[in-house]
């Protein structure tokens, strides 16, 4: 019995006993940029702190960065604010984080000036408050990534020529079909458990109106509604649902399908979703199907085009306003983000110049030639990616050659797809929930219903009822938050 | 009337007829698993995810594992360290309270019990447990891994309900014999519970094995950081349900074939150790001797 | 008095495991209460006692959802359809398992049985999507080779529910069965051998030998599946729904998830967990006197 205690005394007062030693640092960085995906552990150590001196040396100032679990960010990154040593610098939406944030206009008037250089104006207002406080450091843009693409040799083998409206479209996909009756056209409804995505690549070209908050103001009473009461959203159900009839649309696109895998299939004629399944999971898997290749095809509806342009949002590079040295953290960003050199982003992604990376052309945008993070052993735990600069850097191969290329020319293209009303509007996504408490169930019934509309399992003519039982799940007081907001930012 | 003996082969027949066929069901996609972690780039590329065969054995998804060894071998240490010492801990602080409110005599046992049972029901949730481990400064050492999770409710009451149901008269004779309860403890009622012993060792072991989240949590260390956060930091679960990362340095999914890798790693010592515990399970039903 | 003093040992047996439970349970038992304010989370401790006290309603956000009673539903129902067949397999399995007498055959099979577990759901709901998908999935092409239908499975109300259950007690019947096995090995062998000197056949055995002896177990795992009752699955519901199957598919779980996704909803999720609380422990103490009723030593 004594023995039994003896040992649970040492193992407490063991326990106890360990201390924790912290290295010397000017601020803490969580790396919840994407950059570190898949690295989730970090640089080898005696590299990390060659690099670390090296870029002590080079901006004048030391970070320390957490490297964080993928799977769980944010719930680790709220933990750690909760904690006792909160991190001061970090990625976050910074309308949702904003009660811990410390707002950045002096810390940028005096120690920014490269960063602000760097950065487009338009791209400001998206970090900006009510009240005028710039609360990040932005970390995206507006751009247009739910294009529609269609097949180069299906368009060959059938004799057409780009498609350009929505009849072309249908006729495309006619031909396409006649040549092989699996071609489909893939889309994706249960993409972020939104509904966002079938109606950002083809809602606007018959309502004229998109967005997954307000699409657009009411003449009649000028409130800000949404994309379900806009003029035209029964043609654009009619469209969908006649796709389906004819058996164009890939069976699984409204359930759950490995988007590799059905690349694979070759059988895609038509994608509309996210730009990535093109620019990076084709590249992938285009050895199985030879001649396979896509291209960009801008469509216009009876109102205009079919893809909507999607706003920057809020998602930022923001301050903790706990933070002991913000004007250490503004240095590090301004030698990062430096509108005169591309060295500090490549030094911070890429590790020492010289040893792991080099020139290969200056400018901007630079191509740099990189070493494989296997022999670098360095992963980027001091890069922070931001727009400007990820479509910057370019590496010297190949293989990401065609993702780079479409992030400067086709991403960014706004000029072929519907600017929505609140392109350059920063939502304030925390209010608008606590206005509107049943806002998830409303979406829920937008994703539910759109769903049944599209494979014909609720037929339009219901459309009236769907608006009322929209109405019962509270869509008024969403409206009314929405028009709320949108008058607020005009004011400003 | 029926010969029993045939009705007894027939029976026997069947039986492992189901068995075998349940047994297929949970070995193929397992030979799936290992063969997808077999395949390279290309033939993936090829083939797809899902393949029950490689046709050319590529190693480079073990290569990409092991390749992090700079980080691997201090995230086994850890690992090691904290299955062996996290499970002597659970089954210490687990096998003397369910002993102790195992005995049916004990007063105040019924509110004791159900004083540990409440706490399965209720509890405050993720935020105070952080903001208590916080608290006591345990963040970024090896016991935030196992000390608030020493004991589990139901781990707990099986052992409990266990150590209930052993033959009273066992028990009895070594009392009469003076044993104190510890005495009686060690010497007679574990040598007799080694089936639950084993097996919720085990539990406590692969929890501890695989257990990433409160890992991912209390540790921002990265030479404190136990072997699965390491592999699934290699992976991007994010590209599977759909969910956008706004980065437009979006990497290629790292491939099937790695997060195959994964599972078989984090499989294979499992299969190895089990055996060693098997033993503790078919122990009573050998010395049953053989039927019919 | 005099009693607790005889048993004085065994209070300090227990008094290590009780301790535990007093620091790492009870005390942060208090942040139950963020179900009743307005948090945020980052504000830490401070935050905690600074944030406004609202009463209900996070709780009168969740019963008057239009989807309270369908998330509900679809939580009983899918959960209990795992505990219908998800229950008993564990237990056959290691019943027909006892009956192998070729020890290394019966040592492969339990080993190989446990294999679904440890992968993980992601890959277990890559597999089921592989299988099923409408074009190319192996199920589906077999299917229609037979009816000549293809079926769009994952995305069917009819199919889905089905999809879970099964899926579910393929994955945990092996693992699941290892606690039985366990009691199993601890019943006397003399017993089978005078039943069959009896002339008792298998399944005489099974229903008057074995399961009598390890009931305990049984009653205990099967309070553990009857507290589970609103845990439905969310990993598995997550990975393999879609806004097709909402109707049958939306659980508690994911529901609280989605709305998690509008915006930081910390105090919504602990009312909702706290909710399902009060209503596990109702369930648990009923089973429990049910159980104790019948003769059998459940919870207390």
């Amino acid at each position: 019995m004594k023995l039994l205690y003896i040992i649970f005394s040492s193992v407490i007062i063991f326990m106890f006993s360990t201390v924790v030693k912290a290295d010397e640092h000017d601020f803490v960085i969580f790396n919840n940029s994407g950059l570190l995906q898949f690295d989730g552990g970090g640089s080898d150590p005696a590299v990390l702190q060659r690099v670390s001196d090296h870029v002590a040396k080079l901006s004048g100032v030391r970070p320390m960065v957490i490297v964080p679990s993928l799977q769980d960010t944010t719930e680790q990154l709220n933990l750690l604010l909760a904690g006792s040593n909160p991190p001061d610098l970090f990625q976050a939406d910074w309308d949702v984080y904003k009660s811990t944030l410390m707002p950045l206009n002096d810390l940028l008037k005096e120690h920014g000036q490269a960063l602000l250089g760097s950065i487009p104006d338009t791209s400001w207002q998206y970090m900006t408050d009510a009240d005028g406080n710039i609360m990040g450091v932005p970390r995206t843009a507006a751009t247009s990534p739910y294009m529609t693409w269609v097949r180069q040799d299906i368009l060959d083998e059938a004799g057409l020529d780009l498609p350009k409206t929505v009849e072309d479209l249908t006729a495309y996909m006619a031909a396409a079909q006649k040549i092989n009756p699996d071609f489909k056209a893939g889309t994706r409804a249960w993409s972020t458990n939104k509904w966002e995505e079938p109606a950002f690549g083809f809602a606007a070209g018959f309502t004229g109106a998109m967005s997954y908050n307000a699409a657009f103001i009411d003449p009649s009473d000028g409130r800000a509604k949404p994309l379900p009461l806009a003029d035209g959203i029964k043609d654009y159900l009619h469209f969908m649902n006649d796709w389906h009839n004819k058996g164009y649309w890939y069976p699984d696109n409204w359930s759950k399908f490995d988007e590799s895998e059905v690349f694979r299939t070759c059988n895609i004629a038509m994608w509309s979703g996210w730009y990535s399944r093109i620019t990076i999971i084709v590249p992938k898997v285009v050895s199985a199907c030879p001649g396979m290749e896509y291209v960009r095809a801008p469509i216009m509806g009876p109102k205009g085009w079919i893809a909507t342009t999607r706003p920057s949002g809020t998602s930022a590079y923001v301050i903790n306003k706990k933070a002991d040295n913000p004007e250490a953290i503004m240095k590090y960003l301004n030698w990062i983000w430096n509108d005169k050199s591309m060295e500090g982003y490549a030094t911070g992604v890429n590790g020492i110049e010289g040893e792991h990376w080099s020139y290969e052309k200056k400018g901007f945008p630079a191509i740099i030639n990189t070493k494989d993070k296997s022999d670098t052993k360095y992963v980027g735990d001091f890069g922070l990616p931001n727009f400007p600069y990820e479509g910057n850097m370019q590496p010297n191969d190949s293989l990401w050659a065609t993702h780079f290329n479409y992030l400067g020319s086709g991403l960014t293209n706004l000029s072929d797809s519907h600017h929505p009303i609140d392109l350059f509007m920063a939502w304030d996504k925390g209010r608008l929930a606590d206005e509107t408490p049943s806002l998830g169930d409303v979406h829920r019934m937008i994703a539910e219903n759109f769903t049944a509309f599209y494979t014909g399992e609720r037929s339009i003519d219901e459309y009236d009822a769907f608006l009322a039982e929209l109405d019962d799940a509270g869509m008024q007081d969403w409206i009314d938050a929405m028009t709320r907001q949108m008058q607020e930012s005009w004011n400003n | 009337m029926k010969n029993p003996y045939k009705t007894e082969i027939f029976y026997n027949y069947i039986i492992i007829g189901v068995l075998l066929i349940l047994t297929l069901s949970f070995l193929l996609p397992f030979i799936v698993v290992l063969s997808t972690s077999l395949i390279g780039e290309a033939e993936w590329a090829e083939r797809g995810g899902h393949v029950l065969y490689p046709k050319k054995i590529s190693l480079v998804a073990y290569d990409i594992l092991f390749g992090k060894s700079y980080v691997l071998f201090n995230a086994y240490q850890v690992t090691f360290l904290r299955v062996t010492l996290g499970t002597f801990c659970n089954l210490l602080f687990t096998t003397t309270l369910a002993y102790a409110l195992a005995q049916r005599d004990l007063p105040g046992r019924i509110p004791l019990t159900f004083f540990v049972f409440f706490t399965m029901v209720f509890n405050g949730g993720l935020i105070p447990q952080f903001l208590l481990v916080d608290f006591l400064n345990l963040r970024n050492t090896i016991f935030a891994l196992f000390v608030p999770t020493l004991v589990n409710g139901w781990y707990f009451l099986i052992m409990r309900n266990f150590f209930m149901n052993i033959p009273k008269d066992l028990i009895d004779a070594a009392v009469i014999d003076g044993a104190s309860p510890v005495r009686v403890l060690i010497s007679v009622v574990l040598p007799l519970s080694m089936p639950v012993m084993a097996t919720i060792g085990l539990f406590y072991a692969v929890y501890h094995w695989n257990e990433w989240f409160y890992a991912s949590i209390y540790i921002t260390d990265n030479q404190l950081k136990p072997m699965q956060i390491i592999l699934r930091g290699l992976l991007n679960y994010a590209s599977m349900d759909g969910m956008e990362n706004i980065s437009f340095m979006e990497q290629p999914p790292p491939g099937a074939s790695l997060r195959a890798a994964l599972i078989v790693f984090s499989t294979v010592p499992i299969l190895v150790v089990y055996p060693f515990i098997q033993k503790y399970f078919v122990k009573g039903i050998m010395i049953g001797g053989v039927k019919g | 008095m005099k009693k607790i003093w005889k048993y004085r040992f065994y209070y300090y047996l227990a008094l290590p495991g009780l301790i535990y439970f007093v620091i790492f349970h009870y005390v942060p038992m208090g942040g139950a209460l963020i179900a009743f304010k307005d948090i945020s989370p980052f504000d830490g401790l401070q935050g905690f006692f600074d944030a406004p006290w609202v009463g209900l309603k996070h709780f009168e956000r969740f019963t008057s959802s239009v989807y309270f009673y369908d998330v509900i539903e679809n939580t009983l129902i899918i959960s209990g359809l795992k505990i219908l067949f998800g229950f008993p397999a564990p237990i056959i399995f290691a019943l027909l398992l006892n009956e192998v007498l070729r020890m290394n055959l019966k040592r492969v099979m339990q080993t190989v049985s446990y294999l679904p577990h440890f992968i993980s759901w992601v890959v277990t709901a890559g597999m089921v999507t592989a299988l099923l998908a409408t074009s190319g999935g192996l199920i589906t092409e077999s299917i229609n080779d037979f009816t000549g239908s293809k079926i769009n499975f994952l995305g069917n109300k009819d199919y889905f529910v089905g999809i879970l259950v099964t899926s579910h007690v393929w994955k945990t019947i092996g693992w699941s069965s290892i606690i039985y096995l366990a009691a199993m090995s601890s019943i006397d062998p003399a017993l089978y051998e005078s039943a069959r000197l009896d002339g008792a056949n298998r399944l005489q055995m099974a229903r008057h030998i074995t399961i009598p002896s390890i009931m305990f177990v049984i009653v205990i795992m099967l309070l553990l599946e009857i507290g589970n009752l609103l845990e439905a699955g969310f990993e598995q519901v997550l990975l393999l729904y879609s806004p097709s199957v909402y109707k049958v598919a939306d659980i508690i779980d994911t529901f609280v998830y989605r709305e998690g996704l509008l915006a930081l909803k910390y105090s919504f999720a602990a009312a909702v967990g706290l909710f399902k609380a009060v209503i596990a422990f109702f369930l648990l103490y009923t089973a429990n006197r049910l159980a104790n009723r019948l003769g059998q030593t459940g919870l207390w």
